[in-house]
């Protein structure tokens, strides 16, 4: 009888439960967050971009840099040829 | 659905209170569900395109905000456990993660009684759980709680019948601690 009064209290402890309210500036909070959520995807356009402007320049110093390097090669190739040419016999 | 910013106000006034309390239903935390509250009306806010109108506008706010009230209890689940056998705290409460039972709603006399109510049906399974606090707390009718569970109403019912079954051993089994104590 005690246990079965006991889960009966129990179950019954939500009887005349009533409607909490949240904070008042709670819907303030949920519209800054879709502010912050809307600005975010521009922040994250503008690092993308900016993170292929950094690559296509380094891709072009390369480019040229690989340039210079076989301008000088070339330079040093006829020049060896001209050196085994031109010896005495 | 269209919804405008002066639409969305409107719709938060609306329903406000209703998803809040459903989550305190299911977190019974006042900071937890004010968060639960806020993500709810952001998902509603990105998804009111995706609203049909095959179900009220109150039962996909319902569907919302139960999925968001078990996310968050697996999200914070999973982070209990990670505390127990992860990082190592100081704080006894961080360990165990114990928050504070805090609902509002509950009068004060019946506070104590409700803690140990809460505390076993946090232990059910998510259906039954949800079809328990949808018609013993939030008043819902079976047909609504099938409409929002997308189940059939005799589904719904064998879901409370199982729901309350449990709920009573988790009690039988306290009540017993409790006198075991006592003696």
């Amino acid at each position: 009888m005690e246990k079965e009064n006991y889960i009966q209290d129990i179950l019954n402890s939500t009887n005349g439960i009533t409607k909490a309210t949240p904070n008042a500036a709670l819907f303030q909070k949920i519209e800054q967050r879709l502010e912050a959520e809307k600005k975010a995807p521009i922040q994250l356009i503008r690092l993308v971009a900016a993170s292929i402007v950094v690559l296509l320049g380094i891709n072009i110093m390369v480019l040229l840099n690989q340039k210079t390097i076989s301008n000088d090669r070339s330079i040093a190739n006829i020049a060896a040829t001209l050196q085994t040419n031109n010896q005495f016999y | 659905m269209q919804t405008t910013s002066s639409n969305f106000e409107s719709l938060y006034a609306q329903y406000h209170v209703l998803v809040y309390n459903v989550a305190l239903n299911y977190v019974q935390n006042c900071e937890d569900a004010e968060e639960i509250t806020q993500d709810v009306f952001i998902q509603i806010y990105k998804s009111r395109h995706q609203f049909e109108e095959k179900a009220t506008l109150k039962t996909w706010i319902y569907r919302i905000t139960i999925n968001k009230c078990l996310d968050f209890i697996k999200h914070k689940n999973s982070k209990k456990r990670f505390f127990v056998f992860g990082k190592r705290s100081q704080n006894e409460n961080e360990i165990l993660n114990i928050t504070d039972f805090e609902h509002p709603g509950i009068l004060l006399e019946n506070k104590e009684n409700a803690q140990i109510l809460f505390e076993a049906i946090n232990q059910l399974t998510d259906n039954q759980r949800t079809a328990f606090i949808l018609s013993k707390i939030d008043g819902q009718s079976n047909p609504e709680i099938a409409a929002v569970m997308e189940l059939s109403i005799s589904s719904v019912e064998s879901l409370l019948f199982r729901a309350k079954t449990t709920l009573k051993e988790k009690l039988i089994q306290k009540f017993e601690k409790q006198h075991k104590k006592n003696n």
